[in-house]
């Protein structure tokens, strides 16, 4: 019972992404005045609020992929999945522990490049460079491609012209208005999303006889209840290290930790985890109702919106339903799309401009090339997006990639001396053997491999002809 | 098939598009994606057995759509055949087997994912509780 869940016409599809392209491009614009310099654009002035900075926090967090993958994870790993999937909350609780560190070793500090610079040296540096923007890049891509299909399966509007309307519309309005615009359109969307995913939810108690259900998955889909299901458990882990490695080590959320008021920060990201706990369990269960309500996934990776737009259609919604849909999922899209270009433009201008190249970029110059960067960074999305390629398997692939980097962020925060050479060779080793073991054992073992191997080379190098961390300057 | 002109229900054959990976492919978590022809979108009905021979077998979907997400199967052999709704004809059965990763290896796994996971907390929370008056100031 999909034939007919797509109802909304090609021009409906326009008519909600060009008008929610408005406002938040006008928002961006609003709120891009209050940035006067450089530091006011990328930190939106060091002094975000709990409400803003829990909210950004958490509509960062809640990616495309959270609200189209969850779903996912629940329709196929059942019950462990969907707290496998939400176990990627953890990341954002544990960062909240971070930041007072961070804030007290980088008082002026921009990026997480400041961090692994002065921790790792110029190799760590480059190494760390090289890790984030394979991660934050095949991110990036496989959001705009992700965008592009929603919009051609929801409203028929052709792949290329839906991936590229939604990244235009990102791009402006994280050009004209920075961390600020991103911040202050991260509070609007991230309503939009719990209040959207509620209501779905919702809908589908109303229609689910749970007896019913349970008695319909414990007969066809067994598995999805097992306590003891391979695959489903080693996610449960697996899922953890890798949001740990994403939170712990990305330009997003260090900028966020500089961004909010120093004694907000720890709150705002603990709060956004606790907020973010419930939205694959609600995503996923929606998923779990499928079968027992008789809806067909004709494609896994459409299940979020084929078992929204069917509920919604079977309570009388009808074409509103595709409208609804639509407007979420285009919320949670873009709430990470700005934000990623936002802080990998960043990275780029202050790590590899100011950083590598050693290019001098003052304020008079500033806006122009971080206009520059957020265009060019977002040009070559759109390059690597247009072929469609299944960019979604190379995100997953670098799971190990920044799961490796999960203990030397650690030990770099928390330890006063280590042996830098044997935490980098930890991280090259950890990145090789979890890609390896995706590719062997399966894509529930890599990163809890990555993260492994690393793990015990930076203990080893605490003991082994470990020397004490430089401490770091005021202008650090 | 001669006097039908092979295609004794006014309708084209409805088969399995993607036997060859399902039939070579184990599924470690119980999940497959059954794709079949249906040239003349005809309602279909997708059947599952635990019996090469169907002797019984359930329903698991009726409609248009030319193809369906099946997951959650236990482990062992499933057998699935498709064809068109109220008519005898079916496609030839396709067989997929759903094999859980090893118990050893999973024990293993387990035990190095919960030691993992317990120090990285252990160690943040430890630092944290460590280095909170440098911190607070």
């Amino acid at each position: 019972m999909t034939e007919d869940v797509f109802s909304i016409s090609r021009s409906t599809g326009w008519f909600v992404v060009i008008l929610l392209g408005i406002l938040w491009i006008a928002l961006g614009i609003y709120w891009g005045r209050r940035a006067k310099n450089a530091e006011g654009f990328m930190l939106a002035g060091r002094n975000v609020g709990l409400s803003l900075g829990s909210a950004t926090a958490m509509a960062t967090w809640v990616t495309s992929n959270t609200t189209m993958l969850a779903p996912v994870f629940a329709l196929t790993l059942g019950i462990w999945g969907m707290l496998a999937y939400s176990t990627a909350s953890f990341g954002l609780i544990l960062f909240a522990l971070f930041v007072p560190r961070i804030r007290t070793l980088l008082p002026a500090g921009v990026t997480a490049g400041d961090f692994f610079r002065l921790r790792y040296g110029r190799f760590g540096w480059s190494l760390f460079l090289i890790i984030t923007m394979l991660y934050s890049l095949s991110w990036l891509v496989s959001m705009a491609i992700a965008g592009g299909d929603l919009l051609e399966a929801l409203a028929g509007i052709p792949y290329l012209q839906g991936m590229t309307l939604i990244l235009v519309v990102c791009i402006l309005y994280t050009l004209f208005g920075g961390l600020y615009a991103v911040i202050g359109t991260d509070f609007i969307q991230s309503l939009i999303i719990l209040i959207g995913i509620v209501f779905i939810g919702s809908l589908v108690i109303a229609r689910l006889d749970f007896s019913e259900a349970y008695e319909h998955i414990s007969t066809h889909q067994p598995s999805l209840l097992k306590i003891a299901m391979p695959a489903a458990l080693l996610a449960v882990f697996n899922n953890m290290l890798f949001g740990f490695g994403e939170v712990f080590h990305n330009n997003v959320w260090w900028s966020r930790a500089f961004a909010m008021r120093k004694e907000i920060a720890p709150k705002a990201f603990f709060l956004s985890g606790l907020l973010w706990f419930p939205i694959p369990i609600a995503a996923g269960f929606i998923a779990l109702a499928a079968g027992p309500l008789g809806i067909n996934i004709p494609d896994e990776n459409q299940t979020g919106p084929v078992v929204a737009s069917a509920v919604m259609n079977m309570s009388g919604f009808g074409a509103i339903a595709g409208v609804l849909i639509l407007i979420v999922l285009f919320c949670s899209m873009a709430s990470s799309i700005d934000s990623l270009l936002a802080a990998t433009s960043d990275l780029l201008i202050e790590d590899v401009k100011k950083g590598l190249f050693k290019a001098k970029v003052d304020e008079v110059n500033f806006r122009r090339s971080a206009g520059f960067v957020i265009i060019g960074v977002g040009v070559l999305v759109w390059l690597l997006a247009v072929p469609h390629w299944p960019i979604i398997n190379a995100l997953f692939i670098s799971g190990p990639l920044v799961g490796s980097l999960i203990w030397p962020v650690i030990a770099g925060l928390f330890w006063r001396k280590i042996n830098r050479s044997i935490v980098l060779a930890g991280i090259i080793a950890g990145s090789a053997a979890g890609v390896w073991a995706y590719f062997a054992l399966g894509w529930f073992t890599a990163s809890l491999i990555g993260a492994g191997v690393s793990m015990i080379a930076t203990i080893l190098a605490r003991i082994i002809r470990a020397e004490t961390f430089s401490e770091p300057s005021p202008t650090d | 098939m001669l006097l039908c002109g092979g295609n004794c229900w006014g309708t084209e054959e409805i088969e399995f598009t993607n036997r060859e990976a399902l039939e070579t492919e184990v599924s470690s978590n119980g999940t497959f994606t059954l794709k079949w022809s249906n040239p003349e979108k005809v309602e279909v009905s997708l059947e599952q057995s635990g019996d090469e021979s169907f002797q019984p077998y359930v329903v698991r979907y009726v409609g248009l759509d030319n193809s369906s997400v099946l997951s959650g199967l236990a482990e062992g052999k499933h057998y699935f055949r498709v064809g068109p709704k109220g008519a005898e004809t079916r496609s030839d059965v396709v067989g997929v087997e759903v094999k859980f990763f090893r118990r050893d290896h999973l024990l293993w796994l387990l035990g190095a994912g919960g030691i993992v996971v317990c120090l990285t907390i252990g160690t943040i929370i430890g630092g944290t509780m460590q280095h909170r008056k440098e911190d607070v100031r």
